[in-house]
């Protein structure tokens, strides 16, 4: 069984969690990975000198041409390590924004955006002059195609949206977005940190400019993460990070030659388990038929919401939910304290905004309950789970601190 | 020590039918932002303070029912008291959410949260309005 290869599930047999949307839980072959670095083969990279440095200097490099592949890039120079979702965000929006915007120009976003995705355009905007316009979400929180069309014109010239949004789990198609954006000439970003982990990426198909990722949801380490970019556009980008190994020349006038891509984005020492962690988690995905991972996912996700419709106490958000992110309340009961109730029956879902703040005027609440899915997940953990949300009222939420 | 009962009461009342829930725009009222830092609970107090009493108090926003009903037996007890008396009920109380030792004839309703001692995923919540009051009235009463 697939769960029997994640330690946390098996040390934890009583914990129900439906919180893979925040992070995913490892598999013991990424621990032993982390282990092995740590415990036999410790040393730093780019320092061949030595057997070891230039073994791990190799595996290193090598996790990026398993990261090509797992999302289809030209090459691993299209591939940059960060230390998650937002830095490779911040890192498109600094090191291609700042460089290439000017006066005027739009960037092009949603009101569903994570604050990772959003924030650094802020500051974009600020020091451009460039101003950020949202594209109107459909009633339902929904994004709208339609709307995205009437948004698109010559002074667009970034578009940055979220593959999957954290609050709401709708899945927008990348391609077609791309395909639009790009006849008016603007760029595509995307933020894949929500789908990541259940969609099969194809770069390449999808035509996006940049995308940015974490591992930490892809059932890999935490601290670490990517940012892929058409390599033209990571040439035309600058680091908003120097130091290190990133340039070939510099002098005491002040002249600095960078590397190529991605280096000249790889200041400092890397997080060099998390990358050779990332490595073995996405093998361990393809070694495990991915695909058909996703397809159980959907078959848990369609029970979850076949089974909490059914609840008169429950208000649902997306029931049109496409990916494994389902967003909820319980009726006059405020979403922390359902949460803290369910927290007592073992299981672990999230309250709040999740980070889209703006979304509260859409939802028209100011707090949510945020289940999220894993392929690891059952459905029997589904049945315990809606017979706890059955029978919960203010006064059992409370019944902790009587 | 009261009922479980009561204190449920207590505090279902005053989650439901918040008192002195009301937003104020007059300037002179201070206003105390209060933002929880790991959920979303936001409020505003509202406080019309006058020769070093606590002539009015309003309160505004929306959290969980903890933070809520805390904030709204504060403001029942807290109008019409001296500055100096509320700081020491509000210290009061932030004793007995922590788990120490503190005095209950002072606390009225507010005894009803004496059992968040033991959830410390609560005792945020229960801490939002008083930690906030506190540092306002501390600093009311060094300008004055
Ligand atoms: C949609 C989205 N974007 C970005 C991020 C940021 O990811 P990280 O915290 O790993 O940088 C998250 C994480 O919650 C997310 O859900």
């Amino acid at each position: 069984m697939i769960r029997d290869k994640f330690p946390m599930l098996k040390n934890n047999p009583s914990l129900i969690y439906f919180d893979n949307a925040a992070t995913t839980f490892k598999p013991q072959e990424v621990i032993a990975k982390i282990n092995e670095f740590y415990t036999n083969s410790t040393t730093n990279i780019n320092r061949g000198d030595y057997d070891l440095s230039y073994k791990i200097s190799n595996e290193f490099e090598n996790v990026r041409e398993i990261v090509r592949t797992f999302i289809n890039a030209t090459s691993v120079n299209e591939i940059v390590f960060t230390s998650g979702a937002s830095a490779s965000l911040n890192t498109v929006a600094y090191g291609y924004g700042l460089t290439n915007l000017k006066k005027g120009d739009i960037i092009l976003t949603s009101e569903s955006e994570h604050s990772s995705s959003i924030l650094p355009w802020f500051r974009v905007a600020d020091s451009t002059g460039a101003i950020i316009k949202y594209i109107p979400l459909e009633k339902d929180g929904s994004f709208s195609i339609e709307n995205f069309k009437k948004s698109m014109s010559d002074k667009v010239k970034v578009v940055a949206l979220a593959h999957i949004s954290n609050v709401l789990g709708y899945i927008i198609d990348i391609k077609q977005i791309s395909s639009i954006a790009h006849s008016y000439g603007a760029i595509v970003s995307i933020d894949a940190a929500q789908s990541i982990g259940h969609i099969k990426i194809d770069v390449k198909d999808m035509d996006v400019d940049f995308l940015s990722f974490s591992a930490h949801k892809l059932y890999g380490p935490s601290g670490v993460g990517v940012l892929y970019g058409k390599y033209h556009l990571l040439e035309s980008s600058n680091p908003y990070f120097y130091g290190g190994g990133s340039n070939i020349t510099y002098d005491n006038c002040g002249n600095l030659k960078l590397k190529n891509s991605p280096y000249k984005f790889e200041s400092g020492t890397s997080n060099i388990e998390g990358v050779l962690g990332l490595g073995r988690a996405i093998e361990f995905l393809n070694e495990n038929d991915f695909e058909k991972l996703i397809l159980k996912e959907k078959e848990l996700t369609r029970y979850f919401i076949q089974e909490i419709s059914k609840l008169d106490n429950v208000i649902l958000y997306n029931p049109k939910t496409d990916s494994s992110i389902i967003t909820f309340n319980i009726k006059g009961i405020f979403a922390q304290d359902v949460c803290v109730y369910l927290n007592r029956h073992n299981i672990c879902v999230r309250s709040g905004l999740h980070c889209a703040k703006i979304l509260a005027k859409v939802l028209e609440t100011e707090g949510t309950i945020r289940a999220s899915i894993s392929f690891y997940n059952e459905k029997s953990e589904i049945d315990r789970f809606i017979e706890v949300l059955k029978n919960v009222t203010l006064d059992k939420c409370l019944e902790d601190i009587l | 020590m009261i009922d479980k009962e009561i204190k449920r009461q207590i505090i279902i009342d005053h989650y439901s039918t918040p008192r002195n829930f009301k937003e104020i725009l007059a300037e002179n009222y201070k206003v105390v932002d209060l933002q929880a830092k790991s959920c979303v609970d936001s409020f505003k107090i509202y406080l019309d303070i006058d020769e070093e009493v606590i002539k009015d108090f309003k309160f505004q926003g929306k959290g969980c029912a903890i933070s809520t009903a805390s904030i709204s037996i504060l403001s029942k007890m807290l109008i019409d008291q001296k500055v100096e008396v509320a700081l020491e009920i509000i210290e009061n109380y932030l004793k007995m959410i922590q788990g120490n030792e503190y005095d209950e004839k002072k606390l009225e309703e507010l005894v009803a949260f004496d059992g968040v001692k033991n959830q410390i995923a609560r005792i945020s919540c229960a801490s939002l309005g008083a930690n906030g009051l506190k540092e306002e009235l501390k600093k009311y009463g060094k300008t004055k």
